[in-house]
């Protein structure tokens, strides 16, 4: 039987479609035993979608930074 | 003949926040982060006699830009090596047996709590931040850029086995910041 720190882990590999038959069985098996580790798996398939939308930073230079690479890159030195 | 040509004049202006705030999701500090920038512009006119157009500026400069950030992470990679972690280091959610520290136990998230509003997300990115950097560089490889994680340890240069201590503590921390700042609110 897996421990709750190897199923947890298997989960995470699973949500990146790397693991094997057997370890897939091996989940599903102590799943059934386990509602931990299964509101684990089921959290985790919820955050999923937000990492993927990425962090919204909007960044923008500054006026000063701009004209300051602007120079930089103007440099005869640089080139 | 080339299909597309440089334009350095204008790169600043066009592509500078573009630049920016894909180094901003990379790396933590701002300041870090248009260094980083800065460094593509420079690095960029120094090989433009390399630049064959075929692909666009746009998209050379980005891969300028990305390699930069990856060293920039290789140059760190000593104080990255504590930051991955590994297993012998004492566990922070399992006690010895593997088991779930009772304290740590996932608790049931109520579904009308599972909702994607302004609050939500502003907590979910202030966790997305205390994450180790390694672990927010590993998460926007992963599900950003979607990259599989054997091309992520390549180009970090770490083990697949230090991947997956890495991803798996991030994922438990990531999860447990969610619940203790959400869904027990």
């Amino acid at each position: 039987m897996m421990t709750c720190k190897e199923a947890t882990e298997a989960s995470v590999r699973k949500s990146q479609g790397k693991v094997s038959f057997r370890e897939r069985f091996d989940l599903a098996l102590h799943f059934m035993a386990c509602k931990y580790c299964r509101l684990f798996a089921k959290q985790q398939a919820w955050i999923d979608q937000f990492l993927s939308n990425g962090s919204d930073v909007k960044d923008q230079l500054t006026d000063e930074e701009k004209s300051s690479i602007k120079t930089k890159i103007n440099d005869p030195q640089t080139i | 003949m080339p299909i597309h040509a440089l334009h350095p004049d204008t790169w600043v202006d066009q592509y500078g926040a573009q630049l920016l705030g894909y180094a901003v999701k990379r790396v933590p500090e701002r300041d870090v982060a248009r260094d980083l920038v800065q460094d593509t512009f420079v690095t960029a006119i120094r090989s433009k006699d390399k630049y064959r157009g075929e692909i666009s500026e746009k998209n050379w400069l980005y891969l300028i830009l990305k390699s930069r950030i990856l060293d920039h992470y290789k140059k760190k990679k000593e104080t990255l090596a504590s930051d991955i972690g590994n297993e012998e280091e004492e566990d922070q959610f399992f006690d010895q047996k593997g088991n779930w520290l009772q304290d740590k136990l996932p608790k049931e998230w109520t579904t009308d709590k599972m909702i994607r509003n302004d609050e939500f997300m502003s907590i979910f990115e202030r966790c997305r931040q205390n994450l180790k950097e390694i672990q927010r560089m590993v998460f926007t490889m992963k599900y950003v850029d979607g990259e599989d994680s054997e091309v992520i340890c390549k180009e970090l240069d770490i083990s697949s086995s230090n991947y997956w201590v890495l991803a798996h503590r991030a994922k438990l921390s990531l999860r447990q910041c969610i619940e203790k700042n959400w869904f027990e609110q």
